[in-house]
């Protein structure tokens, strides 16, 4: 079904790309993310979880931010995500513009998506959009970029966040979270875990050079 | 490295400026100096990429519902992008 794609593309046949995975390549490839829309575009099930958990999040936090409800929000981010599935599927150049495009893709759709909530909202009284009506950004271009952008930053540190956290051990990562994140005293965060104050503050530093080292390797990726 | 590093080596090490066998050595010696690890871990030198993941951890609060909405969803999102092939 072509028209269901929010994202028109000139037709530009092309062979699509052999893609053929074991199993148990999966995950060399997904943490090189060599190929994330190429499998996806080959209906990977695990590339499409993967998909979804890296910016199921942000497209539900970008239509908040917004204006819309929790319900409209969920609704919109996954309105977008099939809309990005039908636009892979209907137009192979996608996987291959990918690293440049994909961004723009998500923000284009959920821009389309969020302003079509907003447009059928009109008489029932229960979307934030109305309530926040002085503050919404539907409809404002430049707000929604940055929005956009904000969010897709923030999923970009979340999606360190969980590449360090496979790296390192569990007593680091919590420490980390309670002396860093939630700015607990180091005193109260080594006694808490069981360690020393020494610890936690090379837990603090690790963490930090480690998110800093996974940045680098998503922002190549884009 | 037995002895503390100077303050310059400490804040190149945690911007990643050292070359490797100075960044173990360093990454070593904090392991057994309170003083020189909370010097580092105390420095400014990552104070912007802190203010965004506290940024990033509050939002995701902000939004913890409609999330799960989401998450509730996410199954049958799923088998639907595999069923349009
Ligand atoms: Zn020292």
């Amino acid at each position: 079904m072509a028209g269901r794609s929010d994202y028109q593309i000139p037709e530009k046949p092309r062979p699509k790309p052999e893609i053929q995975v074991r199993p148990d390549e999966h995950m060399t490839i997904m943490t090189r993310n060599t190929s994330l829309i190429d499998l996806c575009e080959a209906n990977d099930p695990l590339a499409w979880t993967e998909f979804l958990h890296r910016y199921g999040e942000m497209l539900v936090s970008f239509a908040r931010q917004v204006g819309l409800s929790d319900r409209e929000a969920s609704d919109v981010a996954k309105a977008t995500i099939l809309a990005f599935g039908d636009a892979l599927r209907d137009h192979n150049d996608i996987a291959e513009q990918s690293r440049v495009r994909i961004k723009q893709l998500l923000r284009d759709i959920a821009r389309k998506r969020v302003l079509a909530v907003s447009r059928h909202d009109s008489s029932d009284g229960s979307s934030s959009a109305r309530v926040w009506i002085g503050q919404a950004h539907i409809g404002n271009s430049v707000r929604e970029e940055a929005m956009f952008d904000l969010e897709w930053q923030r999923a970009c540190l979340r999606r360190a966040m969980d590449m360090v956290r496979a790296e390192v051990g569990d007593q680091t990562m919590s420490a980390f979270e309670q002396y860093v994140l939630r700015r607990q005293p180091v005193g109260e965060v080594a006694q808490d875990l069981n360690t020393t104050p020494t610890e936690v503050y090379v837990a603090k530093t690790r963490v930090l050079r480690r998110i800093q080292a996974s940045l680098v390797v998503i922002q190549a990726e884009e | 490295m037995s002895e503390c590093a100077s303050s310059f080596q400490m804040m190149s090490f945690a911007r990643g400026d050292l070359g490797r066998s100075a960044t173990q050595a360093i990454d070593a010696h904090i392991e057994t100096c309170q003083t020189c690890a909370a010097a580092i871990a105390e420095s400014d030198v990552h104070e912007r990429l802190v203010e965004a993941l506290r940024e990033s951890e509050a939002s995701r609060c902000d939004n913890e519902n409609a999330v799960a909405m989401f998450e509730a969803a996410r199954a049958a999102i799923l088998a639907a992008l595999l069923d349009r092939s």
